[in-house]
């Protein structure tokens, strides 16, 4: 009977079904591939599931996971849908969830090697002793890590993963989809220089620190002649507050509300876009960053994103700055903005580091560690 | 051999600060002499130093004016033992009635087991501490070790939001940690420059990069070298780059500099002391501070005292409260030779940008002054509570 690989997400977007697809293409004939979702709707997100084309996928709550869900019925129906399964490898998200810990413990138990997938870093929130070595419990049960950035790697070696179960490639996308779906050639080809806009794609939640980039592109006005248009794309609880500064800083005219696009807008509008920015004050990865790059963005980016890590390098491809200062922010906004030579090189030096966030990435890292587990059992 | 000053019967009546350091630089005696300053009249203040040359630093000997330095054995500690550092500091600690202790290196055997036995007779101990998670890796286990080695303590000095978050973590709770630690006189620094911080003072084309930093691998003084390089080959009149600093690596540095041809470019100033780095600053466009590792990073104030922008990386703990990409130096990766170059280039050949750093620089040295290690210090003693 064939091995198959299980993918446990709390809820199965268009990232998620790259990783898989990309799994399956380069497992072909040797390990089947299922995606399990524990539901069609997530917590977080507005954005609807995505099919898997192609691919088995489980949904463990087809009609949406009930609030008053115990999470003893998520542990159960996990551990009895990776069982159903056969022999099989899982790879699970959300390693700090009473449920997950439970089910991923219990398939221990039954001889299944299960694989842990994380981006969280030390720096994310306010940390506990006691409740961080509750989480080296969490973690005891996998053979081994999935994860993105040295930060990331760093809060796992804490926790006690050992280094040699710990790979890279978890936060990663296809680079091929994106720059289809943008319907252009990356820039800097493509749309010209001039007529391109900035562009933040995220939910409207204290955490994005969307009023520091408000505040930034306000600077940024003033610093230039011909100030170049903001886009903003998302939805959430901070709308009204958002439109009410953008009419309070006199940037009416300036700002675009875009409302939550589904993943395909959001590439058509990066074949338009100068640069993305991410101000963010929280943000364990920011897959966001590496859409852009595939599509041949610079990145403007705040230092506690996950990307930071692995995918920008400040004067190369883009621009670090602290997300309490859009003084900083605004700078670089004008320089970008500014000099097309400056503009043209970032482009290509995103393009080239889009690889990094690649699916194959994601392959590579669960390749090295099924192997390694492998051999290591 | 040990040498201990006696007390005093008035300072002993007195609430006294003491301070102990591994070995008392300009840097902490610019924070006794400002606790005396403050408190003139009311309390003493004494500092500690276990040994009179410092393990890590070629600092020159400092006077002490205002307060009383103790010096617990003349030269280095290299071949003392733990249990004779440990006696001389308890001896040296003990005949204070009514005192606040204020410990750094609380790793230290000699240290911890004082600041125990202090903290078991009732005494007020405190913790001075720069270190940040992210300093190098960690374990669970080590730190829990490590939240058993700050029970003595009743609070914590410390330098930046990432050692807050750290200590936090580790013991203490957010009203029991003073920020402020890492901090020097900024008006010595300009004494010493005997110029005008820039943006006046030396003028723009005239300047020169700087780095201060002991020639360590943590240091990462190579990536900078290759930085340079990548800038020196993309410009037609470089400016110079002054390397200050002595260690291990220097023959490494020196042939590095050979490979790269940069003989012409790069001059090796070897240790220099406080006086000649605060005039050599005087002459610099922009520190640049390449660390992988660097728990804070006090050149940092030292610059911003004379309207220097830094080239930073994140390890740094001073960005924390002091730099701002962009507005008084620029943040970079230290792997990141590319990025270096780029931001030296802008910096470089853009004087109006580098007077608006200069200016962002000069109006955050305040943070980085001595005062605030003065209010830290007042802010921690004032409330008696415990962890």
């Amino acid at each position: 009977m064939e091995k198959s690989l299980l993918f446990v997400w709390e809820k199965i977007g268009a990232i998620h079904v790259d990783r898989c697809q990309a799994v399956a293409e380069h497992f072909k004939n040797e390990r089947s591939i299922v995606g399990i979702e524990w539901s069609g709707r997530s917590a977080r997100h507005s954005l609807d599931s995505t099919p898997i084309v192609g691919l088995r996928k489980v949904t463990l709550f087809p009609s949406g996971y009930p609030k008053s869900c115990q999470r003893l019925q998520l542990a159960w129906k996990l551990v009895r849908s990776c069982l159903s399964l056969g022999r099989a490898e899982i790879f699970l998200s959300h390693f700090e969830n009473p449920a997950v810990w439970a089910a991923a413990l219990i398939l221990r138990l039954f001889r299944r090697r299960v694989f842990v997938m994380s981006s969280s870093k030390f720096d994310d929130v306010e940390r506990f002793r006691f409740r961080e070595l509750a989480k080296v419990l969490a973690l005891a049960p996998y053979n081994g890590a999935l994860t993105s950035g040295a930060r990331a790697k760093s809060y796992l070696r804490f926790l006690g993963m050992p280094e040699s179960k710990i790979e890279f490639g978890y936060n990663t996308v296809s680079i091929e989809r994106v720059r289809r779906l943008s319907g252009s050639t990356p820039a800097p080809a493509g749309v010209a220089f001039h007529a391109r806009h900035f562009s933040i794609v995220a939910r409207f939640v204290p955490k994005k620190n969307l009023s520091l980039a408000l505040q930034a592109y306000r600077q940024y006005s003033d610093l230039v002649r011909r100030p170049r248009f903001l886009h903003i794309v998302g939805s959430g609880p901070l709308e009204s507050q958002l439109r009410h500064e953008v009419a309070e800083l006199g940037l009416t005219e300036f700002v675009t509300f875009r409302g939550a696009l589904q993943i395909e807008q959001v590439c058509e509008m990066f074949a338009y876009t100068l640069a993305l920015i991410l101000p963010s004050v929280e943000e364990q990865f920011g897959n966001v960053v590496i859409e852009a790059q595939a599509t041949g963005l610079p990145v403007l980016i705040s230092d506690v994103c996950g990307a930071w890590d692995q995918m920008v390098q400040s004067g190369v491809n883009g621009f670090v700055f602290e997300p309490d200062n859009s003084i900083g922010l605004a700078y670089f906004m004008s320089l970008l903005s500014e000099d097309e030579e400056l503009w043209n090189r970032m482009c290509s030096a995103a393009q080239e580091k889009a690889r990094a966030g690649d699916v194959g990435q994601f392959v590579r890292g669960v390749q090295l560690l099924i192997g390694s587990s492998s051999q290591s059992n | 051999m040990t040498r201990i000053l006696g007390s005093s019967s008035a300072e002993q009546s007195l609430g006294t600060f003491v301070f102990v350091w591994e070995n008392l630089g300009p840097m902490h005696v610019d924070r006794c002499e400002a606790v005396a300053e403050r408190f003139a009249g009311q309390r003493k203040v004494i500092g500690i130093e276990i040994g009179g040359a410092s393990l890590t630093y070629s600092w020159a000997p400092t006077d002490a004016k205002g307060f009383r330095k103790v010096t617990l054995f003349p030269g280095s500690t290299k071949d003392i033992s733990r249990y004779w550092r440990f006696r001389a500091l308890w001896n040296a600690c003990v005949p204070y009635s009514g005192a606040d202790y204020f410990f750094c290196d609380y790793q230290t055997p000699e240290v911890f087991l004082t600041a125990t036995a202090l903290g078991l007779l009732g005494k007020r101990v405190y913790v001075m501490n720069d270190a940040k998670f992210d300093d190098k890796p960690r374990s669970i286990w080590r730190e829990l070790a490590k939240s058993v080695a700050y029970w003595p303590y009743r609070g914590a000095l410390v330098s930046g939001k990432r050692t807050r978050d750290y200590l936090r973590f580790l013991r203490f709770t957010d009203s029991r940690i003073a920020s402020g630690y890492d901090t020097l006189s900024v008006r010595r620094v300009r004494d010493l420059a005997t110029a005008a911080p820039a943006p006046d003072g030396a003028h723009f084309e005239t300047r020169h990069f700087t780095a201060i930093a002991r020639f360590v691998q943590k240091k990462n003084i190579s990536t900078l070298l290759d930085g340079y390089a990548i800038y020196v080959h993309s410009v037609a009149t470089p400016r110079a780059l002054h390397l200050c600093g002595s260690g291990e690596l220097d023959a490494a540095l020196r042939e590095q500099v050979s490979k790269l041809k940069l003989q012409d470019h790069v001059v090796f100033r070897g240790f220099v002391q406080a006086g000649e780095i605060a005039t050599t600053l005087a002459n610099t466009l922009s520190l640049i501070l390449p660390s992988v590792e660097e728990q804070f990073g006090l050149v940092v104030i030292e610059a911003q005292a004379m309207g220097v922008p830094v080239i930073f990386t994140p390890a740094c703990g001073a960005r924390d409260q002091l730099l701002r990409s962009g507005v008084n130096g620029f943040l970079v990766e230290p792997d990141n030779p590319t990025g270096m170059a780029f931001f030296m280039k802008i910096i470089a050949s853009d004087e109006a940008l580098w007077r608006r750093l200069a200016c962002g620089a000069l109006n955050a040295s305040a943070l980085g002054d001595v005062m605030h290690f003065v209010d830290s210090i007042e802010q921690l003693t004032a409330t008696p509570g415990r962890t």
